[in-house]
């Protein structure tokens, strides 16, 4: 079993994987409106891409927002920074302090112990989160869960979480969750290795 | 066959037949979901809204909001405040059903939802945020010139993202407290129209707004099978259609805000209207979580089942849900 099967079965044992045939891969929540980023719009826009798990995370408020640090393991480095056994921590929008909960339409969700592609970039200089913290690229459309059906196949499953999305003006390429959406994992690995080799070489 | 077993065999097809035509319904029925205080709930066939959650609300019958007084240089304020008025308008007028599960076509009659949004009038902070302890505005923000927090920092994902909405309220209650629509006017980013034939419209302002005021209001994306929904998840440059909410979009406010539900009209923003950003003091309060004390995966256990059954139970749910 490779390294990366043995906590996804440990997910599927819990209960917090979703089989693939009953996904419609779409989010819910709130909403914001975003331009629909291709795959290589995010190979493009990333610092590392990974498959990692998320371990921990801590909520609390920014200047008038809540955004959460959440804390994840990485399993495999597609392309990129990190290393398999490293750890990431990744800032979104939202999160819950108190009794208080604030949801930013379309961010992406990192739901605990749940294996995730995450398509990662550093925070912009100015912000007040700690130096090397990074941000997923697009919100929810970095962010694909990894699940196992009835096949034992790995697959990306991508949830929009809310976002709605535009397509680009003049782009035919699906977007990125479209066309990772229900990819195998190792298929999907191999796109991304090649989309990381052609921005390489722009 | 025994008489006793034809007649069993024939209970069973009936039954067999009202489940088709009961899920038949349930496939016409009102596809629209609300949002809920789940953090982080994934739609599936079988369970396509939140049922874990709370859903969110404003308690009073109306609410304020308050467009930034810079507006845009793509829409100025008197188009800008026009436009909001139109898209609130747009949720408040529409004709409810009296059982907005089913929202059958010809039930309509019942009179309009029991919310109202009112402008109230133009605010200098330009930035989205929510103070525990002073006062507020939900406010309506452009941003010509870059996409800044409250703080300064520069907004991730800035030049892909075209409106944003933040909303803030209580985990044990799903009332709304606060929210607040970021749109990204930044001329490069974004060609907002305001105009109506068809071969103009590029990003159709109207369109934006009334789907985002869906979402402050508390709605979620409806179902991919009502694609002309207002509260549909995509939105194509030249649409204007999402301007006027589908009969489903209806269905959907009337639920959150039945006709006869009886509340006060409060529109003030929580603690009082705020002209001017910040307020408050820093917040220290943070809230933990390690594996084991998350819900990430709560209410997956429903795929576990059949998918007929998976299927009446999301039924069911929605209806228990809705009421």
């Amino acid at each position: 079993m490779s390294r990366f099967a043995r906590p996804l079965v440990l997910a599927l044992a819990l209960g917090v994987a979703t089989p693939l045939a009953l996904s419609l891969g779409e989010g819910a929540a709130q909403a914001s409106t975003s331009i629909a980023l291709t795959v290589q719009d995010l190979v493009d826009r990333s610092d590392a891409i990974v498959v990692a798990i998320p371990k921990s995370r801590v909520s609390r408020w920014e200047s008038g927002k809540i955004v959460t640090y959440t804390t994840v393991s990485i399993d495999t480095s597609v392309s990129g920074a990190g290393k398999a056994g490293d750890t990431f921590v990744v800032r979104t929008l939202g999160g819950t302090v108190d009794k208080l909960g604030q949801q930013v339409a379309g961010e992406a969700s990192l739901p605990l112990d749940v294996p995730l592609m995450l398509f990662l970039r550093p925070l912009p200089a100015g912000t007040a989160a700690p130096a090397g913290t990074r941000h997923v690229v697009g919100m929810a459309q970095g962010a694909f869960r990894v699940t196992v059906g009835k096949d034992k196949i790995a697959r990306l499953e991508a949830h929009l979480d809310g976002l709605s999305l535009v397509p680009q003006a003049g782009v035919t390429e699906p977007a990125a969750h479209v066309a990772l959406g229900g990819q195998a994992l190792a298929d999907a690995t191999t796109t991304l290795r090649k989309a990381w080799a052609k921005r390489a070489a722009k | 066959m025994r008489r006793s077993s034809r007649r069993g065999a024939q209970n069973a097809l009936t039954a067999l037949a009202a489940a088709a035509i009961t899920l038949a319904l349930a496939g016409d029925a009102g596809a629209w979901c609300r949002t809920t205080t789940s953090k982080s709930f994934t739609p599936t066939l079988a369970k396509p809204c939140d049922d874990a959650g709370l859903p969110l609300y404003w308690s009073s019958r109306c609410v304020g909001y308050d467009v930034q007084q810079g507006a845009s240089v793509q829409v100025d304020l008197a188009t800008a405040r026009a436009t909001m008025a139109k898209a609130f308008a747009a949720w408040s007028s529409v004709d409810c059903p009296a059982d907005a599960v089913t929202c059958a076509a010809t039930d309509v009659g019942q009179g309009s939802p029991s919310i109202e949004a009112h402008d109230l009038g133009p605010v200098s902070c330009a930035c989205a945020e929510y103070n525990q302890k002073g006062g507020n505005s939900n406010s309506i923000i452009f941003l010509d010139h870059g996409w800044f927090n409250c703080d300064g920092s520069p907004k991730t994902d800035a030049d892909v993202t075209l409106a944003l909405t933040t909303v803030t309220f209580n985990t044990d209650s799903g009332e709304i407290y606060d929210a607040d629509m970021e749109i990204n006017s930044l001329p490069t980013n974004a060609k907002i129209t305001t105009t109506d034939p068809p071969a103009q419209v590029l990003y159709d302002l109207q369109s934006i707004v009334t789907h985002e005021a869906g979402h402050f209001l508390g709605l979620a994306h409806t179902q991919p099978t009502h694609p002309e929904a207002t509260m549909f998840a995509r939105y194509s440059q030249g649409e204007t259609a999402m301007r006027v909410p589908s009969r489903d979009d209806a269905c959907g406010i009337c639920a959150a805000y039945p006709p006869k539900r009886v509340t006060v009209c409060d529109d003030q923003p929580r603690r009082g209207l705020t002209d001017v950003c910040g307020g408050d003091p820093p917040a220290t309060g943070c809230h933990c979580e390690a594996p084991g004390a998350a819900g990430g995966g709560r209410g997956f256990g429903l795929a576990a089942i059949g998918a007929l059954a998976a299927l009446v139970t999301g039924v069911i749910a929605r209806r228990r849900r809705r009421g």
